[in-house]
């Protein structure tokens, strides 16, 4: 296997004994991206090769340090996470050319963690949109088959993943945008508990529902990136002080007795039959593991799609302002339309959908003393094809609202945590994703069950031919 | 995010004084406000009050609602 997709405590390991050096496992990384990206666009900025070479031969002359949990790991970032010196654009041309001069709070965390930077990622215009269909930067291509999306809007994070371009990523996530394409390139996305992971020096959304979060290839290196990721961050006011956690260590393998609660009325009520089909499969997985699952009813979650909205465009809206006012026309149409929906909203609408989103958040924290993780799909269906308006379902119509974040947005609202974890293929040979959600600052549950669960599964990745085939 | 809707209102429904009238709601220019915008922020407007029905509804069926007595509306991260 190449180092480029190595998990990150195999590359350690590996880095430890002397087997492998710094600058190898970069130069496999590199490799990857000059093989790929032309294709996929997972990237928007490319750092130069030999920088990203001299910082790892750095750490070679160093010697290999355990005690930075991501020593010489090639790590990719979202691109609405400022780097200083390095180009940051959220994905829009309104900011094509800004350098920032200092970096987010999280790329602090990991670049003191010893990761190295390979560059930013491709992401559907300012965090705005679920397909990563980028007027300015193109489309991140699904590496399982090019003609449908990634997902969006951590699209590129996703497909530098799936295809070895990095060892781990960042994305974020106001709506779903970790685990949705996360799911459909069948990779682990986990949105954290809001307030977990600092937020400051990251591009906006919609700044009450904006999660950060890790992405990675396995649910070990998800909690790894996540145990550096976490902590708190004084210039994000919703920060949160919780003590520090070492994630990996909690993958103890146990899960027996864990009850896991499947919600019928909203969040298991449509689904594509392939991704119905991949889901029982999941269930019976976990019950195998030795976890019981019950039914619950959360009815109140019928209103969820209503509140996400009336609280998402208005904020983002607001963020927004005058620079869409001056540069109207610079911004993608769909995120232009999509800003200005925002202005459509009343202050009431807002306040009742902020008190319906405290009912929700009261209603899942009661049926969590009750189970331990909630279990859904990750998306009701298969990563779709581009440039569709409308999306099937069954043999029922949704918009994109309905069809891409029915399952992952109650959980931003709430603010609980949620993983997405691969969970097979549907009928389209595409990837399905489960989403578990557990209590507030639980995180440890989720991505124990989650490894487990992952660990009992054959790891799928995507067939890269097609790229071979389609170079001139 | 997408925005409300798909975009599948009925073409040209607003008319030339709801597109005006629409664009002032925007803040924008009506020139700037094609007819295919103005059809998708048709349908926005329909998303918008079923999203308000939706809201309601959730609010009577929780009855007397504790959120009125505070600390607040939305969640905190500490």
């Amino acid at each position: 296997m190449e180092p480029s997709l190595f998990g990150i405590a195999q590359a350690h390991r590996d880095l430890e004994a002397r087997r492998l050096t710094c600058a190898e496992l970069a130069s496999s990384v590199l490799s990857a991206i000059e093989a790929y990206d032309s294709r996929l666009h997972a990237f928007i900025t490319h750092r130069p090769a030999d920088d990203v070479l001299m910082e790892a031969e750095s750490l070679d002359r160093a010697g290999f340090d355990g005690e930075r949990l991501l020593f010489g790991i090639p790590v990719a970032l979202k691109d609405n996470y400022a780097t200083a010196g390095l180009r940051t654009t959220a994905g829009s041309r309104v900011l094509a050319d800004w350098v920032p001069d200092r970096d987010a709070h999280v790329v602090s965390r990991l670049r003191a963690a010893g990761a190295v930077i390979v560059g930013k990622l491709n992401m559907h215009e300012f965090a705005d949109g679920p397909t990563n269909d980028n007027p300015h930067w193109g489309r991140s291509l699904n590496p399982w088959d090019p003609d449908r999306t990634s997902g969006g809007s951590s699209g590129g994070s996703a497909v530098a993943l799936a295809t070895g371009m990095c060892l781990g990523a960042t994305g974020t996530d106001t709506g779903g945008s970790i685990r949705t394409p996360a799911a459909f390139c069948s990779v682990v996305g986990l949105k954290p508990t809001y307030g977990l992971v600092g937020r400051s020096g990251i591009v906006p959304f919609s700044l009450s529902l904006d999660h950060a979060g890790p992405m990675a290839r396995t649910v070990a290196d998800t909690a790894r990136l996540l145990t550096v990721m976490a902590g708190y961050d004084p210039s994000d006011p919703a920060s949160s002080s919780q003590p520090f956690t070492d994630y990996e260590a909690a993958l103890s393998g146990q899960v027996d007795r864990l009850v896991v609660g499947v919600e019928g009325s909203y969040l298991t009520a449509v689904m594509e039959p392939g991704v119905r089909a991949a889901f029982e499969s999941a269930l019976r997985e976990l019950r195998s593991l030795g976890a019981e699952t019950v039914e619950v009813s959360l009815p109140i979650l019928a209103a969820s799609l209503a509140a996400e909205t009336a609280i998402l465009f208005p904020e983002a809206a607001a963020l927004h302002g005058p620079t869409l006012d001056e540069h109207l026309l610079d911004y993608g149409r769909d995120v232009r339309l999509s800003l200005l929906s925002g202005r459509l909203y009343s202050a009431v609408d807002y306040v009742k959908a902020q008190a319906v989103r405290s009912l929700i958040r009261r209603e899942l924290d009661l049926v969590l003393e009750r189970v331990d993780v909630l279990a859904m799909p990750t998306v009701a269906m298969e990563p779709p094809q581009w440039g569709q308006d409308v999306y099937r379902i069954g043999d029922q119509e949704y918009d994109a609202l309905n069809a891409f974040i029915r399952c992952t947005s109650p959980f931003n609202l709430s603010g609980h945590p949620a993983l997405s974890v691969p969970c097979g293929l549907g009928t389209n040979g595409m990837p399905v994703g489960l989403q578990l959600v557990g209590r507030w600052f639980d995180e440890s549950t989720l991505l124990n069950l989650g490894d487990a669960f992952e660990r009992s599964r054959e790891r799928l990745s995507p067939d890269l031919g097609w790229i071979r085939q389609r170079a001139p | 995010m997408p925005g409300p809707n798909n975009g599948h209102g009925q073409a040209s429904e607003l008319g030339e004084d709801g597109r005006a009238e629409l664009a002032h709601r925007l803040g924008i220019d009506v020139a700037a406000l094609t007819e295919a915008d103005a059809d998708w922020f048709a349908d926005g407007l329909r998303w918008i009050e079923h999203a308000r029905g939706l809201l309601d509804a959730a609010l009577a069926e929780a009855g007397d609602p504790g959120w009125r007595l505070g600390p607040g509306p939305g969640i905190r991260g500490t």
